[in-house]
């Protein structure tokens, strides 16, 4: 087995230039073997140069990933007697995050972004501390940063984001919902930042917003027998009983006629106990 | 059949016969987003000589009298040429031309309306895993022999039946999926089937970049400069594709994860599915087959992006009502494939979390929402498993197999050989609650042997997956009894749906099927 071997100079930022390649039959290195065998041949690397900082800090993380975190910790002690103390603290801190030491997790992190305030792994590692440590300004600050700078940004960012605003204060419904907006106006009305709004607008008893915000996924969602039980029973709780009922009968009737599965066969039951419970309430 | 366009598998498609205003052929023409009224496509010129130009695509056959449809392009991001046509007719072959760059093998039909047969009555997939070798010295010319196995096979069977879906499990530029490496491992190895049927991918952990090491460690500097780093791919642990090292200097590349420039996936539902909200995972309605896409070298590495994948899946399979859905992502939740135990992730690390994390977290949700098969690659060889409910631990903490499987005529798990499965069966009480998972982590090369930390008793011998009465290793086997439960040998894995069946094959490089499985409703 083989791997390919790459070198180029870290000054270039130019993809394929000054670009070396060749294979070297270096069995210990295949990817495919995993983090052990990228640990044995770090193994070997600070056998060979044991005053390269770089090698030590590399090998903490990957113990840190790997959960060995004795292992780790004494990499990144050795590693920080053997150049500028801040270039590990990247990994120091996270692993004092893994070892549920928030505090000298974030002290650690920020002394780190403080000189490299464009690593993006090592900011969102802030952002997890802050929140372990129930700093959720602080943590709000790097997410929002994320956020701004993210050029595709995954609908889980901004779902994190929104979280740490009213983690922050629990009655921020307003700024978490512009967050998940600004997520629907950049990356379209996707059910996971939508149906979170929709919970939020629930939570403060604004049926008509969540009413509106839900019309918005009624394409997106195919009009599905899930989400017409959804509309009928935000409906229902805004007093439109006749409406509510009107979806529930046709849900139930499209999924009588579709596939039986289990998420099926549970959303049948949703749909007959709301019936049931509108018509009680009714009278 | 008009629907039939011959698979050729020279890769001289794109080179012939062309009034180009360029100077030269496109180095990459690719169909994405193909819907019964739409299709995006997208090419590009060698030396940045990509420019937007008009697309126009014409109907052929019995309609030929339409005007031809023309959209204006624009370049894209990886300097691609991409243009946009609507107003198309389901299930109508059609034929496009790019600027003045005409060729008679430019053509793709569109599928059916939803949920719809095509007019002869089957979606065909082809489906390939880690096949991205070319690329690599020591491999090359081995994915073209799985396609020529694939082209033998439709050879045997007159060529009849065309295809619709070309399905690629990750890992398909090996080592980092440079953009360079992409077009090596894949344009240039699938001209002519990315120039004429849909592609779907998924990412897989070696398109996600380098880990980079200072030469002077390696004492392999010579002239460069202290710091000039060495750097080697697969195994990027980070959640974040903006993360991707691509240029080798351990630092993210500011043009970003080449997967995400190279394809055009429709992450706000454009092809059928719900919308994503990202290209990273998302889904398409083809004919009467739901295919979903999922993301576990990426989305499943973070909490929160995890969580909203589960719930867009949740909100796009309770959408679903198409007869069949499959499912594709990189990393298979039950596999013995060599370095890629999934019993054993806890102490490999974070490289295979991802194959804990899809079992644990997904596979309850594709029982729930009647997914029929997930295809994942990952391990270089073939392993299939019985139709299963249930299973969510790894293999030594599994109560027997028969409280996970559908059983024969004898009590015995049944591994789909003697009738098909059915998707009502008489023992699932009356709800569609089981999936075959198959690996297929082999259109590239495979595995002959277990790795140096693999359990060699238990290599290819995943209690989940069937015993393969074909395996050669070790002289054959004679029954399924001491038969490895996997095939080491590089193949494709064929997929036919129709109303009532979908049916695949795991077809070797010599057109061969060793493996075969149904599912009936």
């Amino acid at each position: 087995m083989s791997t390919a071997m790459c070198w180029t100079s870290s000054r270039l930022r130019v993809k394929s230039l000054l670009a070396i390649c060749w294979l070297l039959p270096l069995h210990n290195l295949s990817a495919h073997e995993g983090i052990a065998s990228t640990l044995g041949w770090l193994d070997q690397q600070i056998e060979q140069a044991p005053e390269l900082q770089g090698l030590w800090v590399r090998r903490g993380a990957l113990l840190v990933d790997d959960g060995h975190l004795d292992a780790a910790q004494a990499d990144l002690e050795h590693a920080r007697a053997l150049g500028e103390p801040v270039r590990v603290d990247c990994e120091w801190g996270h692993l004092q995050y893994q070892r549920g030491q928030f505090n000298i997790a974030a002290e650690a992190l920020d002394r780190y972004l403080e000189q490299f305030p464009d690593d993006t792994r090592c900011r969102r590692l802030r952002a997890q501390a802050n929140v372990a440590r129930r700093h959720n300004a602080a943590a709000l600050v790097d997410l929002r940063y994320l956020v701004e700078i993210d050029t595709a940004p995954n609908p889980g960012l901004f779902l994190q984001t929104a979280d740490s605003v009213l983690a922050v204060d629990a009655s921020a419904i307003e700024p978490a919902l512009a967050i998940l907006d600004d997520g629907i106006s950049r990356l379209g009305v996707t059910p996971a930042l939508q149906q979170r709004a929709i919970a939020l607008e629930t939570e403060r008893h604004h049926l008509d917003a969540a009413i509106r915000r839900l019309k918005t996924l009624e394409q997106v969602e195919h009009r599905s027998p899930r989400w017409r039980l959804q509309m009928a029973e935000l409906q229902w709780r805004y007093g439109h009983i006749e409406e509510a009922r009107t979806l529930l009968i046709s849900a139930e009737r499209d999924i009588n006629q579709l596939k039986p599965t289990p998420a099926r066969r549970a959303l049948q039951q949703r749909i007959a106990e709301t019936s049931r419970q509108i018509a009680a309430a009714d009278g | 059949m008009l629907k039939s366009i011959p698979l050729l598998l020279t890769a001289s498609l794109l080179s012939v016969s062309l009034s180009a205003s360029a100077s030269s052929a496109p180095e990459r023409v690719l169909l994405q987003k193909l819907a019964a009224d739409s299709i995006t496509i997208k090419w590009r010129y060698p030396a940045n000589e990509t420019t937007a130009e008009p697309v126009c695509v014409s109907a052929i056959g019995q309609v030929q009298q339409d005007e031809p449809h023309c959209a204006a392009s624009t370049i894209t991001d990886g300097g691609h040429g991409e243009a946009t046509i609507t107003g198309l007719r389901a299930d109508t072959l059609y034929q496009y031309q790019i600027g003045d760059l005409s060729d008679p093998h430019f053509r793709f039909r569109t599928p059916a309306d939803h949920n719809a047969l095509p007019a002869d009555g089957n979606t065909r997939i082809l489906i390939v895993g880690d096949s991205g070798t070319q690329s690599e010295p020591s491999h090359a010319g081995e994915a073209a022999q799985v396609t020529a196995g694939y082209r033998a096979y439709n050879t045997r069977l007159g060529n009849q039946e065309a295809l619709d879906l070309f399905v690629v499990l990750g890992d398909t530029a090996y080592v980092v999926g440079t953009d360079q490496q992409w077009q090596q491992a894949f344009f240039e190895v699938y001209p002519d089937i990315l120039s004429s049927t849909l592609v779907l991918p998924t990412i897989g952990n070696h398109e996600m970049g380098y880990g980079s090491f200072p030469c002077e460690a390696m004492r392999m500097c010579g002239d460069k400069p202290a710091g000039t780093l060495l750097s080697y791919g697969g195994l990027s642990f980070s959640a974040d594709p903006n993360s991707y090292d691509g240029n080798r200097d351990g630092r993210a590349d500011p043009n970003g994860l080449p997967y995400l420039s190279i394809f055009s996936l429709p992450q706000r539902g454009e092809s059928g599915g719900v919308a994503s909200g990202t290209e990273q995972y998302y889904s398409v309605d083809y004919n009467n087959v739901h295919v979903v896409s999922l993301d576990s070298q990426l989305s499943a590495r973070d909490p929160a992006q995890m969580s909203a994948m589960r719930d867009w899946l949740i909100s796009d399979l309770s959408a679903n009502e198409l007869d069949w859905t499959v499912v594709i992502f990189h990393h298979p939740p039950y596999s013995k494939g060599t370095n890629h135990d999934s019993d054993s992730v806890p102490q490999r690390g974070p490289v295979d979390m991802p194959q804990k994390d899809m079992r644990e977290q997904f596979t309850p949700l594709f029982e729930a929402h009647g997914v029929d098969m997930v295809f994942s690659g990952h391990s270089h060889s073939y392993e299939r498993s019985y139709y299963l409910r249930g299973l969510s631990v790894s293999s030594p903490e599994m109560a027997p197999l028969n409280q996970y499987t559908e059983l024969d005529q004898n009590g015995k798990p049944d591994a789909g050989r003697t009738r098909p499965y059915s998707q009502l069966s008489e023992t699932s009480g009356g709800v569609d609650d089981r999936v075959i998972y198959t690996v297929a982590g082999n259109g590239g090369k495979a595995d002959a042997a277990p790795g140096p930390r693999d359990n060699a008793e238990q290599w290819l011998r995943h209690p989940a997956h069937v015993p393969q009465p074909t395996d050669q290793l070790d002289g054959g086997c004679s029954s399924d009894h001491g038969c490895h439960h996997g095939l080491a040998v590089k193949g494709s894995v064929v997929l036919d749906a129709d109303r009532h069946s979908l049916r695949a094959r795991f077809v070797d490089v010599n057109g061969d099927v060793l493996d075969e499985f149904t599912i009936t409703r």
